[in-house]
């Protein structure tokens, strides 16, 4: 089976609420599947690989990362909170998005659901 | 190059254009004039709908944002003569979802193949009334692509045709 081509895309969130932006995560995947549709979602099959104070990485499939990135920008409200998420850089590797002047930390995150 | 983009000065306030991969984001009514009435854009950009694109475009504006993404053969042609750019604001499909967001995207696909006929200029711009409604320049090739254009089109949109706006 061919290996799975990646993209990793930083994304900015602006006017996040005051407790962080992990607990709305799994709203971004309803609203980036409800945005993409079921298809293009599971060829995307995006995933949050690293979290910063107001951004994260977002992994995506190589073949649908420019839909993700058009998803990005229509979405405007995950669980009755407003906010808007600037996509500030793409790239095949992670080391080449964190050596952005954007703050990410450098180990990974680890996710909050079991 | 360079990419700009065009919103409202609400919308810009405290937003680095630099972070969102622009040169600069023009602000409606300090870089550019903006009117809504037809008669009285001689110079300015357009904002509206109906005949107005039409009387906006006889009277000498400088962009035409139709709000509608309804564009009269008519009135692309006088566009054609005065050199008017059509400007292609995302904040219409950005502030709509589901089949109202569907409809807009085809209407301003519909629009941005009979400019392409036509040869008239076309600028992709957010013209955002507040910051949740701006996005980087990557978003804006990615939203004119969704639109239809070609990315090569999506960044010379962007780049030269939104430098031409400031001019």
């Amino acid at each position: 089976m061919m290996r799975t081509k990646r993209r990793y895309i930083a994304v900015k969130v602006a006017n996040l609420p005051t407790d962080g932006f992990e607990h709305l995560e799994d709203g971004l995947y309803r609203a980036l599947a409800e945005e993409l549709g079921a298809m293009v979602y599971h060829k995307a099959n995006p995933k949050i690989i690293r979290f910063g104070k107001h951004s994260f990485i977002l992994r995506v499939g190589l073949e649908k990362y420019k839909d993700t990135i058009a998803a990005l920008a229509l979405i405007k409200r995950i669980n009755d909170t407003d906010l808007a998420f600037y996509t500030i850089g793409s790239s095949g590797t992670i080391k080449a998005l964190t050596s952005n002047p954007i703050e990410f930390p450098k180990e990974k995150f680890n996710s909050h659901r079991k | 190059m360079d990419f700009y983009d065009l919103a409202y000065a609400e919308a810009i306030n405290g937003v680095s254009s630099q972070m969102l991969g622009f040169k600069k984001i023009l602000s409606v009514d300090r870089d550019i004039n903006a009117s809504r009435d037809p008669a009285k854009s001689s110079g300015c950009i357009y904002i509206g709908s109906g005949e107005g694109i039409e009387r906006a475009s006889k009277a000498g504006a400088k962009a035409v944002a139709p709000e509608d993404y309804r564009l009269e053969p008519k009135a692309a042609a006088h566009m054609l003569d005065k050199g008017t750019i059509l400007c292609i604001s995302t904040y219409p499909i950005m502030s709509t979802s589901g089949i109202k967001r569907s409809k807009r995207i085809h209407f301003a696909g519909n629009m941005l193949d009979l400019c392409d006929k036509k040869g008239i200029d076309v600028a992709f711009v957010t013209i955002a009334r507040s910051s949740l409604y701006l996005c980087s320049a990557m978003q804006l090739i990615a939203l004119a692509e969704l639109i239809g254009a070609d990315e090569s089109q999506a960044r010379d949109s962007i780049g030269r045709v939104n430098m031409r706006l400031l001019e």
